[in-house]
Order: C-alpha cells, then sequence, then structure tokens
C-alpha cells in the first residue's frame, strides 16, 4: 500500500517513510489479529475467563442477597470486580501461552518496533477481554434485572473505556512478567492498586446510569474521568514498553 | 436423535404440570383468602395528669409548651432569647449556671482524646525506631558480609604469598 | 563535606523535631472548637502524609531516569524512597485510624485523605514486593511500576476526591493560631529532614549492597572467590 508522494530529490527516502508509517499499523494490525484469531480458534482462556467471570460474579451475589434480591447498590461493584478477576487470569494465561511456545522472543527479535507489538497486543487483550464483557453483561442483566435501556449507549462506553485501560496496563505488567516465577502472584499485586481509580471510576459511573436516581452529569463525570485514565496510560505504556521488555 | 432425547425430556417434564394445573383448577373450590388482620391505632395517650396552666401569670409566662407543638416552642425559645440578650445580669447568671456542665464536657473529650494522642504518637515514634532498627541490622550484615569477603582475600593473598616463598625456596635450592 | 552531612544533619533534626515536640505539647493552644486533644495529632499525621506524597515522586522520577539509562544508582534512590513511602504511609494510616477512632468512633472511614493515602501505600508495598520476590529482573520491573505510580497520584486523588467524603477541611493550616503554625511548620520542616536523612543513608545502604554484590561477582569468575 504505498502511498504514491515521492520527492524528486529522494525518492529512495520518501518512499520508505511512507511505507514504515504505513507499515507500522499493519504491524500492530497483524500481531492483534494473530493473537485474536490464535484465542478464537481454541478459544481455551476465553471460555474460562467468561466461566470464571460469571461464576464470581454468582458468589459474590450470595453474599449481597436481601428478601431474595441482590441490593441494588452492590451490583456494579461485582460486576466490576468479576470482569477484573476475570481479567487478571486471562491476561496471565494470554502471555502465559507466548512463553510456552517461546514465541515472545522470535516477536522481539523481528524487525517489528517494540510500540507496534505493545500495540497489537494490548488491542488483542481488549478484544478479548471485551468479548467477556459481552458475556457478563447480559447475564448481569437477567440475575440482577437491571434497566439499561435508558443509558444504553453511555453504558457501553463506560465498559469500553473501562475494558480499555484494563487491558493496556495489564498488557504492560504481564509483558513485564513473562519471565518471572511468581508472576501468578505478582500480577494481582501490581496491577490492582493501579487500577483502583479506573475500577472506582468505572462502578461509580455504572451505579449512576443505573440506578434509577442517578444523575447523568455524575456518570458524564467518570466517562471524562475514564477517559484521561486511559489517555494517561497509554502514553506512560507507549514511553516506557521499550525499556521494560528487553527479553 | 439427540433432539428426539430433548423433546421427550421437555414433555415428560411438563406432562404432570399441565396435569396437575388441571387438577387444581377442577377440583379445589375457591376458598376465601383468610381475613388480614386490621391495623387498629393505638389509642392516643391519655395524660395522668392534665396539664393545667399554673395561677401565677410569670409562671405561666415561662411554662415550655409541649413537645410536639413546635411552633409555640420555637416562639417560646425566641422569647427567652430576646429577653436574655436584653438582661445582662441574666446572662452572667447563666453562663455561671452552665459553666460548670461545659467545662465537664470539655475535660471528658480531652480525657478521652489525650489517650489516642498519646497513642498516635507513640506509634509514629516506635514505627520510626523500627525504621532505624532494621537499617541498623541490614547495615551490620553489610559490614560483616565485607568483612567476610576481605578476609577470605586476605588468605588467597596469604597463600600466593606462601606459594611464591616456597616456589622461590625451590629455585634458590635448585 | 559528604561525610559529615549525615551525621549534622541527624544533630540538627533530632533538634528541630525536640523543638517541634516541645512547640506541641507546651506551647500550641488546644483547639477549642470540637477536636481538642485531638488535633494535637495533625503535626504529626500531616506532615507525614506530605513525606509520603513526596516519596511517590522521589520514586518515580529516578525510576523513569533509571529506565531510560539503565543507571542503578537511580535505581538505588527509587528503592529507598519507595521503602520510606511504605513506612511513612503506614504512619500516615496508623495515626489516621488511631485520630479516627477518636474523632468519628469508627476506626476507618471511606473518606478522601485516608482512602488516597491507603491507595498510594498499596502501590508502594507493590513496589516492594516486586523488588523482592521479583527473581533477576525486578529492579526494572519496580521501576515501571514506580513510573505508573506516579502517573497514578492524580488521578487516584481526583477519583477519590469526587466520590463525596467529609473531612476536616482542607485548609487547616491556614486557619490556624500562630503558635500552632509554628508547631505545623517545625514538625514539617523535621519530617523532611528525617526524610532525606534516612533516604541518604538507605541510598548508601543500597549502593553498599550493590557494590558488595559486584566484587564478589568479579572475584567468583575470577575464580578467586569460593561461593
Amino acid at each position: 500500500m504505498r502511498v504514491e508522494t515521492l520527492a524528486p530529490s529522494c525518492p529512495a527516502d520518501g518512499a520508505r517513510r511512507t511505507t514504515a508509517s504505513v507499515g507500522f499499523f499493519r504491524l500492530v494490525a497483524a500481531v492483534a489479529g494473530k493473537d485474536v484469531r490464535v484465542e478464537l480458534r481454541s478459544r481455551e482462556i476465553l471460555y474460562t475467563m467468561a466461566f470464571f467471570a460469571v461464576t464470581v460474579a454468582v458468589v459474590f451475589s450470595f453474599a449481597f442477597v436481601r428478601d431474595r434480591k441482590v441490593i441494588a447498590e452492590a451490583v456494579p461493584g461485582i460486576v466490576w470486580g468479576a470482569l477484573a478477576f476475570a481479567a487478571t487470569l486471562g491476561l496471565g494465561r494470554a502471555f502465559d501461552r507466548e512463553r510456552e511456545s517461546d514465541t515472545m522472543r522470535a516477536l522481539l527479535l523481528s524487525p517489528a518496533p517494540r510500540l507496534a507489538i505493545f500495540l497489537g497486543k494490548a488491542l488483542a487483550m481488549t478484544a478479548v477481554i471485551g468479548l467477556v464483557a459481552a458475556v457478563i453483561a447480559p447475564v448481569s442483566i437477567v440475575l440482577y434485572d437491571l434497566d439499561v435501556g435508558r443509558a444504553g449507549g453511555r453504558l457501553l462506553l463506560l465498559v469500553a473505556l473501562g475494558v480499555i485501560g484494563l487491558a493496556v496496563v495489564g498488557t504492560v505488567f504481564s509483558a513485564m512478567l513473562l519471565r518471572v516465577r511468581a508472576r501468578d502472584v505478582l500480577l494481582p499485586v501490581i496491577l490492582y492498586p493501579l487500577l483502583l481509580p479506573l475500577f472506582l471510576a468505572a462502578t461509580r459511573g455504572t451505579a449512576a446510569l443505573l440506578s434509577p436516581t442517578g444523575s447523568t452529569d455524575e456518570a458524564w463525570f467518570w466517562i471524562q474521568f475514564l477517559v484521561v485514565y486511559d489517555a494517561l496510560f497509554i502514553v506512560t505504556a507507549l514511553w516506557t514498553f521499550e525499556a521494560l521488555v528487553i527479553e | 436423535m439427540m433432539i428426539v432425547r430433548a423433546a421427550l425430556v421437555v414433555i415428560a417434564l411438563a406432562l404432570p404440570r399441565m396435569a396437575s394445573a388441571q387438577d387444581a383448577g377442577a377440583a379445589a373450590p375457591p376458598v376465601p383468602a383468610p381475613a388480614q388482620p386490621v391495623a387498629i391505632d393505638p389509642p392516643a395517650p391519655v395524660a395522668i395528669m392534665p396539664r393545667v396552666p399554673p395561677a401565677d401569670p410569670v409562671a405561666a409566662a415561662c411554662t415550655l409548651p409541649p413537645k410536639d407543638d413546635r411552633e409555640a416552642r420555637a416562639k417560646f425559645r425566641l422569647a427567652c432569647a430576646t429577653a436574655i440578650e436584653d438582661d445582662a445580669d441574666w446572662q452572667a447568671d447563666i453562663s455561671t449556671r452552665f459553666e460548670r456542665q461545659e467545662h465537664e464536657r470539655a475535660a471528658q473529650a480531652i480525657r478521652t482524646n489525650q489517650r489516642h494522642v498519646f497513642w498516635a504518637y507513640a506509634f509514629i515514634w516506635i514505627a520510626l525506631a523500627a525504621l532505624v532498627g532494621v537499617m541498623w541490622v541490614r547495615q551490620q550484615r553489610l559490614n560483616g558480609e565485607i568483612a567476610r569477603l576481605n578476609a577470605q582475600l586476605k588468605a588467597i593473598e596469604a597463600e600466593d604469598a606462601r606459594r611464591a616463598k616456597d616456589k622461590a625456596k625451590d629455585k634458590g635450592d635448585a | 563535606m559528604k561525610r559529615a552531612l549525615v551525621p549534622v544533619l541527624a544533630v540538627v533534626v533530632a533538634l528541630v523535631l525536640a523543638l517541634a515536640v516541645r512547640q506541641v505539647f507546651f506551647i500550641a493552644p488546644i483547639e477549642a472548637n470540637q477536636l481538642y486533644w485531638n488535633q494535637k495529632i495533625f503535626y504529626f499525621h500531616v506532615p507525614c502524609a506530605f513525606m509520603l506524597f513526596a516519596a511517590v515522586f522521589v520514586c518515580g522520577v529516578p525510576a523513569a531516569l533509571f529506565l531510560k539509562t539503565r543507571d542503578p544508582r537511580y535505581d538505588d534512590v527509587a528503592a529507598a524512597a519507595a521503602e520510606l513511602a511504605v513506612v511513612f504511609g503506614a504512619i500516615v494510616l496508623g495515626s489516621g485510624m488511631i485520630w479516627g477512632k477518636a474523632a468519628w468512633g469508627v476506626w476507618w472511614q471511606w473518606e478522601m485523605r485516608l482512602t488516597t493515602s491507603l491507595l498510594l501505600w498499596l502501590i508502594m508495598v507493590g513496589y516492594v514486593l516486586v523488588r523482592r520476590f521479583g527473581g533477576a529482573g525486578a529492579d526494572r520491573l519496580s521501576a515501571g511500576l514506580a513510573v505508573f505510580a506516579m502517573v497514578d497520584v492524580p488521578l487516584v486523588y481526583f477519583s477519590v476526591k469526587y466520590w463525596n467524603f467529609l473531612h476536616p477541611k482542607a485548609e487547616v493550616v491556614s486557619t490556624l493560631d500562630p503558635s500552632m503554625k509554628l508547631a505545623f511548620r517545625l514538625s514539617a520542616l523535621g519530617f523532611i529532614g528525617l526524610f532525606v536523612l534516612v533516604l541518604v543513608t538507605r541510598v548508601a545502604q543500597h549502593r553498599g549492597v550493590r557494590a558488595l554484590r559486584d566484587v564478589r561477582e568479579r572475584g567468583l569468575d575470577a575464580g578467586i572467590l569460593e561461593p
């Protein structure tokens, strides 16, 4: 896909520059596509994550039942908590696969820039976690008798932003922990304190959108907060990823 | 085959339900729902001693209206407050009267808080002391490690020196 | 000059803290609105909270520099600062909980300052754990965490702030009696000095450990030393 913007004096440089920039995004798409395709083929992580999330949600629901209904205020917390645990599980497992088949080293040895690899992986994790969220959503609507109709679009936006934040931060740290022995336990230790503001915003936003007394101003505030959160952490991740993953 | 099995299971589960529904519809005569207990308000409290305003008009003016009569209470309080503001002697009398209570209350608050302040500061000093202690222990360990390394190096140097001397002696002999 | 820094600073800090304690308990008046004696906890609690925030940044900036330049001296500073953040965070939370028990009757309440401190403290504890159990690349790993933590600070602050909480009004310092202000300033100064003192000492220790490890490795490589 070469764009014909060759400068007359240095045709070679111009061509290299344009192919490089187009090539970057193609690389990102290639990495992301590979991960998603591998995952969809076996669906191991997807099924286990989705089932785990639903199980966790059910377990927590039992803790918060009153008069045969789950306490309405507890629902956003339960749902996001379940998503968080499932995401940690999935992140650990996704990179396990890379390590087992030693493809991470191959990926890093390839001429692809690290950034492209990171973005591709983050995109793939977003898709996977997003799919899990897509499973939890109808399950929780049914289990907790949620009335979503009015605020459907904003809720979708909120969930998307939350999932993106989860995926980006999770990808950075699980890539870093690839060769560490204690990675299963260190990933939550590192991830959860950093992600607390995201969960705070997500649960408050979800509560504001779902409850009949919630204010749309509050919901918009939290959505904007999540935008800022995601932007800040994506930039930080892009800056530090090169230095952090050198296998 | 699977579909047929599934269908059979569904039918098997559904039949008894349909049967019992029919039975219930036909057999049971309509039974009136048990009467709900009617809520009866508790009787209004009757005053044992009816409130008779005292004969003295001054005392009457100073009688506190009953608690539920909020408006009267508010008016009463306002009247008393303006009266107190105008009368300096009364103010002095009131402050001496309630000073002791205030003092007791503040003293009690201080007594409880003192304990908490003591424990908070104690906690802070203990934490800082623990920090210094841990650093001291680490430093000792570091010094020990350095000493051990030095000893090893010294032993190796002594060994080398001895070997060199032996070699020189052999050479000297030969 | 450098060798004299630590002892001199230690003496100065001890003096300042002693003066601060005297100012707090013998000169500053009791706050007579609702906190009474309890308010005296603030003279140490608030400077420690400042130190916690400062430590997170003193950890994050060298961590970023370490990631960029791979100079292990930056890593020493980051590690020392993180340990200090854990200690000061524990002090803030502990004294805050004791204050809370006296003021509100409960040990913990999800109010703004306590929650922010808790979140930052948890991240720094994570740093220390990663350093301890992270294996070979632990310094890089923890440096990455510290950078993210530094970026996280304003996010934590704002998310918790708009969670709607009650806290004694933020502008405690400006409405204070002058002797209270002096007590506050003295104690803040004392704690800054203490922070620097402990940081310098701890960095020196880390450096010593690293130098020792390097010497050992060189000796082992050369076949001189036995493991």
